[in-house]
């Protein structure tokens, strides 16, 4: 699209901006319960998205059935070719050295070099030669993360790689994600259920409920953003409301099984 | 919305009594270490045993004394028969490992990662499990009558079983996250069996290694007594036959060793094979 002069060959309106997902009527049963009932979900190419909802609402399923990790569920999903999954758990190989695990499924000659750099890009260098057993949780997800990047994802699902993370090393990562997602430009969908993550992390957060995408806000604040902020405020209460915690008095939601 | 929020006072907090807690002031007190303490004890036992022997409550037809066994096993030594006979059973239990290891692994592996495996191999190996394989013993000699080859089958059905069964657990219990993760990174079926479920299987297959071994000399005493033909178990026969419990004892104190060497190299294996699993316990 680089002619963008009046008057010559205009774009056609029925051509689609360019997209990295474009998943449409996502519908996937177990047995008798309907989780998903009807997904549309479009990511644009460098976008980040937080896909937000009350536990057992079906984040994580929506993520699988992206990821190609789910194969039962029915509807059309177009998603890159090159697809990274960062998972709850970091999920490395314990036999294998955290090198290792950041270059698996990798090949060609320059191997180590390429696990080497993603870690170093994690700050977690001097850390190749490690066992997984010998990290921090903060760390071993450091590394799930740099396993994620190195092969140069179009898109990267996140599926709340940092809830299992003190609240500290939490907001480190919630940085550096962030870093790494602008210097990279990465399409990143990530699954969370932390209010405060989504907002500071995405460039658009919709809501997940009862099987379909209920909710949705784009967050335009600049960047680094400050959640002690008015605007951050506004967000987070839009989407607190919407996920049911309005004011401390409202009874909590019915915890659902997952 | 509705009334507003209802702030309860605060109830007035109860005053519980403090006790003490008594804390034990680090223990100064020299003790024997545990190492010392553990050969004392059977140190005392052997004593004990010589003991008995010399006022004469065991005599010699009942249990030979350890210095007489001693004696004996340097007699044994150096007429070549614990030698020849040593060398035929290390010779049989190694073909029988040899053949019985690789076979429970492969029987294993199909049936852990094979739909049609499990179907055709599980149930009939689960089958024969039940069956003390010591009982074979009559039939194997029917089938191959005396000389090497039904102990090493004996070895061979003892081993077999231990090897299939622990490497199969193994091969379950291998956690499906890692392998779906795996998955997810572009990795094959193969891919995924050689770096992700061997791996992981591998602490229950050397658990499996090391009963297979322990359970191979087993075999083999029970197959060695069957005939005089070679062995350490027909040299205890002979020796039953003679009435010398104190080359009977040797013998067992020879099967004792073998048994403990084995051990030692598993765990030598473990040690090699599984530093992945150390890494917090060496820092």
């Amino acid at each position: 699209m680089t002619s963008l002069l009046p008057g010559t060959d205009q774009v056609p309106e029925t051509t689609s901006p360019p997209l990295a997902v474009d998943a449409r009527d996502i519908r996937r049963r177990f047995g008798e319960r309907e989780i998903l009932r009807g997904v549309d979900l479009q990511v644009r190419p460098g976008e980040f998205l937080a896909l937000l909802g009350a536990s057992g609402s079906g984040k994580t399923t929506l993520l699988k059935i992206l990821g190609g990790l789910d194969r039962e569920a029915q509807g059309q999903v177009r998603v890159p070719a090159r697809v990274s999954i960062a998972f709850q758990e970091p999920r490395l190989l314990p036999w294998q050295r955290a090198w290792r695990n950041v270059a698996f499924g990798l090949r060609g000659p320059d191997v180590r070099a390429r696990a080497t750099e993603a870690l170093r890009e994690v700050g977690l260098a001097h850390l190749a030669d490690q066992w997984p057993k010998t990290l921090s949780g903060g760390e071993a997800q450091r590394v799930a993360l740099a396993r994620a990047l190195v092969r140069d994802p179009d898109l990267l699902l996140l599926d709340e790689p940092l809830a299992a993370l003190d609240a500290l090393t939490r907001l480190r990562m919630q940085r550096l994600i962030a870093d790494l997602c602008a210097r990279r430009g990465l399409t990143a969908i990530l699954v969370t259920h932390d209010v405060d993550e989504a907002v500071t992390l995405a460039d658009r957060a919709v809501v997940l409920r009862e099987g379909a995408l209920a909710h949705e806000i784009p967050v335009d604040l600049a960047r680094p953003r400050d959640p002690s902020g008015p605007a951050f405020g506004t967000h987070r209460d839009q989407l607190l409301s919407w996920l049911g915690v309005q004011d401390p008095t409202t009874d909590l939601p019915e915890e659902k099984t997952p | 919305m509705s009334a507003p929020p209802v702030v309860p006072d605060r109830a007035s907090p109860s005053v519980p009594a403090l006790r003490d807690l008594p804390l034990r002031a680090a223990r100064e007190r020299r003790r024997v270490p545990r190492a010392v303490r553990r050969t004392l004890v059977v140190v005392a036992l052997l004593v004990l045993w010589q003991v008995l022997a010399e006022i004469g409550v065991l005599t010699p037809d009942t249990l030979s004394s350890p210095l007489d066994t001693i004696r004996t096993a340097g007699d044994m030594f150096a007429s070549g028969d614990l030698d020849t006979a040593l060398l035929t059973s290390l010779q049989r239990a190694a073909t029988g490992l040899a053949l019985g290891v690789p076979v429970g692994l492969v029987l294993a592996l199909a049936s852990g990662l094979l739909r049609l495996g499990e179907d055709v191999i599980d149930s009939p190996m689960q089958m024969l499990r039940t069956l003390p394989f010591l009982g074979i013993t009559p039939l194997l000699i029917l089938w191959f009558g005396i000389g090497d080859t039904p102990k090493i089958a004996l070895v061979f059905l003892g081993v077999c079983f231990p090897v299939y069964v622990n490497t199969l657990v193994g091969i379950r219990n291998v956690d499906a996250r890692l392998v779906e993760a795996a998955r997810t990174f572009g990795a094959g079926r193969w891919s995924v069996i050689r770096s992700v479920v061997l791996p992981g299987a591998l602490p229950n297959i050397l658990v499996g290694l090391r009963l297979a071994l322990g359970i191979a000399w087993l075999a083999l005493v029970v197959g060695e007594q069957i005939s005089s033909d070679g062995g350490i178990g027909s040299l205890m026969l002979q020796a039953q036959d003679n009435l010398r419990t104190d080359r009977i004892v040797v013998c067992l104190v020879i099967y004792a060793l073998l048994g403990l060497i084995s051990d030692l190299v598993v765990r030598v294996l473990e040690r090699v094979l599984l530093t992945w699993r150390q890494g917090l316990e060496a820092s």
